[in-house]
C-alpha cells in the first residue's frame, strides 16, 4: 500500500489507434473482418513505452521533452483520465488534475455557478467550496464580475477562474499540464507562488511544461521523455542541462554549415594534462579560422548546458584563413563539480555577429559540491572571472 | 592548407541515468527505458481492469456532489436561455396529449374503459417522457462531454446519472400538469397514486441501465446516435402509451403479457401509472416483479459493460 501522495508507474505502455479519425459502424465491421481472417491491421502507435518511476509523497517531479514525446499521455494516466495499455499506475490519495483549466467551464453560467461546477468536477464538496469561495474570487480578481455569465469574460478571466478553483483544492497529488500559458506574467507568478504554497503543505507535484526555467524553479526531480521512452531522469538541473544540450546538438549541425567563421580544434583541460577541478586552473584553446582575414572578437561562455552562461570571457584577435590559435587560461575556476558546456560567438569590428551563439564543447569539473537550494529558490550566479590570454602561432 | 576538421561534439546522446553527485537523496527513482524497445510489451503486463463492484459504487457515491452539480448546470443552462423556462417541461407532454386526443381517440377509437382519453394517455405519457428523455440525453451524455472527460478524472457514470436525474426532474414538472388535465376533463384523483413509488424505482433502474449501455457503446460507434430517435419513437408505439394493455390482454392471454413485461419493462411502468392515476388501482404486483427483475438485470449488465468500456473512453476522444 502506498502512502497518501505517493505516485508510482510500473512498466507503463500506452498505445493508440493511429487511424482513428472517426467512429463508424462500418469501420468496426471491416476491422472485425480482418481480425477474423487473422490479419493484423497493425494500426497501433505506441505513445508511451516501458516507463517506470516512483515519486514519494511531498516530492515534486517534472516531465520534460519535445511535443509528442508522451508527457501529456503519461500525465493523463497519472491523473486517472486515461488507463495504460500495459503495466500499472498507482496514485495514492486525492488527485487534483489541471489538464486544462477552461475545460469544465460552462459559458452560459455565471462565474459563481461555475466555481461550484468546476470545484465539484475537481472533487471538492459543496461545503468546501462555500468555505473557500471568497478566497477563490479574490485570487481570481473577479470581484463584481462573478455574477456575470462566463461567455462575457475575457480569456484571461476564464483562465484565472479555473486556476483559482484548482489552487484551493489542496489535494494529495497535484497534476499540472501546461496550463499557465494564457495568463499574464503577474498572474503566472501568483499561480506559481500558490503552487509552492500548496507543495509546502506536503502535496506531491507532477508538472509538465515547456518553460524550463519554471520547471527548474518548481521541481527537484525531472524525467526527460523522448518519443515515449525515458532518456534521462534525476535531479532537475542535470536533466534539463542534458535535454538542452541534445536540442542544441540538433540545431548546431544545420547552423555550422553557414558560418562565415569557424572555431575548430577546441580543447579544454587544466593546462597540465590533468582533470579540471573547482578553484583550479582551466585552459580553453580554440582555433579561429575565417574565409578572409578579419578582426574578430571571440566571446566564450561557460554554462550548465543552456544558452545562459554562468560567466563569459572574451578576446580580440585577427582571424586568418589559415586560422589562429588562441587559448584562455582561468587560474581559479569558479565552478562546482558537474558537467558544463562552452558556448561561443564571434563578433566583427562593428559588433556584428559573424558566428552565432552556440555550444562548441563540453567538459566536467571535479571538486566542490553545490549545496542544493530549497524548492522554489532559483539560483542565478553572476560571476566575474580573471583571465590571461596568449596566442599560439 | 589543410582543411580544418569540423568541431566534434563530445556529447553522447545515449540513455543514461544521472547519478546523485550532490549527495541529495535521489528522491525520484526512474528506471531507464530499454534503449532498443521491443515493439510489443510482455503479455503478462496487459492492463486489465479489476471489476470490483463495491469499489465502483463507492467512487460513484463520492461523486454524488458532482452529479448534483451537473444536473443543476444542465437545468440552469437550459432554462436560462428559454423564454418559457420550466414551462417547456409540461408544454411538451400537453402538446402530445392534444395531438393524441385528435388522432388516436377520434380516428383510431382506442378502448379507454370509460376514462376520458386525455387523462388515459397523459397518465402513461408521464413515465414515457422520462424514459425517452433519459435514453436521448443519457445515451449522448458521454459523447457530448468527451472533451471534459479527457481532462477531468471522475467516475464517468456520473454524467449518465446526471442526465437521468435531469429527466426525472422534467418528469416531476410535467406531472404537475396532470391535475390540470384531470380538472378540465372532470375525472377524479386517486389515493392509489402513492403505490407508484416502487414503479418509479423500476422505471429509473431500466432507463439508467439502458442509458449506461447505449452511452458506452455510442463512444465507439458514433453513428448509432442517428438511429436512436427512430427506435425510441417506434418503441413508444410498442408500449402501452397511446393504447391500453387491458384491451390487448383480452385478445392475447396472460402468457404473452407476462413475457412482454420481461422484454419491455416500460410497458408495465406505463400501464401502472395509468392504473393508478386514471383508474385508482394499484399496480399488478406480479407483472411489476417480472419487470423489476428484468430492469435490474439490464442495469447490472449495462453497468458492467460501461465499466468495461470506460477505460478506453479517453483514447477515442
Amino acid at each position: 500500500m502506498l502512502r497518501d501522495g505517493a505516485v508510482s508507474a510500473q512498466q507503463v505502455w500506452k498505445r493508440f489507434r493511429a487511424d482513428r479519425h472517426r467512429n463508424l459502424l462500418r469501420d468496426e465491421v471491416a476491422r472485425l473482418g480482418r481480425k477474423v481472417r487473422g490479419q493484423d491491421d497493425g494500426s497501433w502507435r505506441w505513445a508511451v513505452r516501458d516507463i517506470s518511476f516512483d515519486v514519494p509523497p511531498g516530492e515534486s517531479m517534472a516531465l520534460i521533452g519535445a511535443n509528442g514525446s508522451g508527457k501529456s499521455t503519461m500525465l493523463k494516466m497519472l491523473a486517472g483520465v486515461m488507463f495504460p495499455s500495459y503495466g500499472a499506475v498507482q496514485v495514492a490519495g486525492r488527485v487534483g488534475a489541471l489538464i486544462e483549466v477552461r475545460a469544465g467551464i460552462h459559458p452560459d453560467l455565471s462565474g459563481r455557478e461555475n466555481i461550484f461546477m468546476f470545484g465539484s468536477l475537481l472533487g471538492l464538496k459543496r461545503q468546501q467550496i462555500r468555505e473557500r469561495f471568497d478566497q477563490i474570487v479574490e485570487f481570481a480578481e473577479l470581484s463584481e464580475a462573478i455574477d456575470r455569465q462566463v461567455k462575457f469574460y475575457s480569456s484571461g478571466m476564464g483562465m484565472r477562474l479555473g486556476f483559482a478553483v484548482a489552487a484551493f483544492l489542496e489535494p494529495d497529488v497535484l497534476v499540472v499540464d501546461e496550463v499557465l500559458a494564457v495568463g499574464d506574467a503577474t498572474f503566472q507568478q501568483r499561480c506559481l507562488d500558490r503552487m509552492r504554497e500548496v507543495m509546502s503543505n506536503g502535496t506531491t507535484l507532477l508538472y509538465v511544461s515547456h518553460d524550463l526555467a519554471t520547471v527548474e524553479s518548481m521541481c527537484r526531480q525531472a524525467v526527460w521523455l523522448d518519443r515515449g521512452v525515458v532518456r534521462a531522469a534525476g535531479e532537475t538541473r542535470k536533466v534539463i542541462g542534458n535535454y538542452r544540450r541534445a536540442v542544441e546538438d540538433l540545431a548546431r549541425a544545420s547552423r555550422e554549415a553557414r558560418q562565415a567563421i569557424t572555431l575548430t580544434s577546441v580543447s579544454i583541460g587544466d593546462g597540465n594534462g590533468g582533470a579540471i577541478r573547482s578553484n583550479g586552473p582551466m585552459e580553453i584553446s580554440v582555433r579561429v579560422a575565417a574565409a578572409e582575414a578579419i578582426d574578430a572578437r571571440v566571446v566564450l561562455g561557460v554554462s550548465e548546458g543552456s544558452a545562459s552562461p554562468v560567466f563569459v570571457v572574451e578576446h580580440e584577435c585577427r582571424a586568418e584563413p589559415a586560422g589562429v590559435g588562441i587559448a584562455c587560461r582561468i587560474e581559479h575556476l569558479p565552478l562546482p563539480a558537474g558537467d558544463f558546456a562552452v558556448w561561443a560567438t564571434v563578433l566583427d569590428g562593428g559588433n556584428r555577429v559573424i558566428r552565432a551563439w552556440s555550444p562548441i564543447a563540453d567538459f566536467s569539473v571535479d571538486g566542490l559540491h553545490l549545496p542544493p537550494t530549497p524548492t522554489g529558490v532559483v539560483r542565478l550566479s553572476p560571476v566575474a572571472v580573471e583571465t590571461s590570454w596568449h596566442h599560439n602561432p | 592548407m589543410n582543411p580544418a576538421p569540423p568541431v566534434t561534439s563530445t556529447f553522447t546522446p545515449v540513455f543514461w541515468l544521472i547519478d546523485d553527485r550532490n549527495g541529495l537523496r535521489c528522491a525520484v527513482s526512474a528506471s531507464m527505458s530499454n534503449p532498443d524497445p521491443v515493439l510489443v510489451p510482455p503479455d503478462h503486463l496487459r492492463f486489465r481492469r479489476r471489476m470490483n463492484l463495491r469499489a465502483f459504487l463507492k467512487q460513484a457515491w463520492r461523486a454524488r456532489g458532482l452529479a448534483l452539480t451537473l444536473t443543476e448546470r444542465e437545468l440552469r443552462a437550459r432554462y436560462k436561455q428559454a423564454l418559457l423556462g420550466a414551462a417547456w417541461a409540461f408544454a411538451t407532454p400537453l402538446g402530445y396529449v392534444v395531438v393524441f386526443s385528435v388522432f388516436f381517440d377520434r380516428a383510431a377509437r382506442i378502448e379507454t374503459f370509460g376514462v376520458s382519453y386525455p387523462v388515459f394517455s397523459y397518465a402513461a405519457l408521464i413515465p414515457w417522457g422520462f424514459f425517452s428523455q433519459t435514453v436521448a440525453r443519457g445515451a449522448l451524455s458521454v459523447v457530448d462531454n468527451i472533451t471534459l472527460l479527457n481532462k477531468v478524472a471522475c467516475p464517468r457514470e456520473t454524467f449518465v446519472a446526471s442526465a437521468t436525474s435531469t429527466a426525472l426532474f422534467d418528469m416531476l414538472v410535467s406531472a404537475t400538469a396532470f391535475p390540470i388535465v384531470v380538472l378540465i376533463t372532470g375525472e377524479h384523483f386517486y389515493l392509489a397514486t402513492i403505490t407508484l413509488l416502487p414503479v418509479i424505482v423500476v422505471q429509473f433502474a431500466f432507463a439508467l441501465g439502458l442509458a449506461l449501455l447505449l452511452s458506452s457503446v455510442l463512444v465507439y460507434l458514433r453513428d448509432i446516435r442517428h438511429l436512436l430517435p427512430l427506435v425510441t419513437q417506434l418503441l413508444m408505439f410498442a408500449t402501452p402509451v397511446v393504447w391500453g394493455l387491458e384491451a390487448v390482454r383480452q385478445r392475447t392471454g396472460e402468457g404473452v403479457i407476462r413475457l412482454y413485461a420481461i422484454l419491455n419493462p416500460m410497458s408495465t411502468v406505463c400501464e401502472s401509472f395509468r392504473r393508478a392515476l386514471a383508474f385508482g388501482k394499484a399496480p399488478e404486483w406480479e407483472l411489476l416483479g417480472l419487470s423489476a427483475a428484468s430492469a435490474l438485470a439490464l442495469l447490472a449488465a449495462g453497468y458492467w459493460l460501461f465499466k468495461k468500456l470506460e477505460t478506453g473512453f479517453a483514447d477515442v476522444a
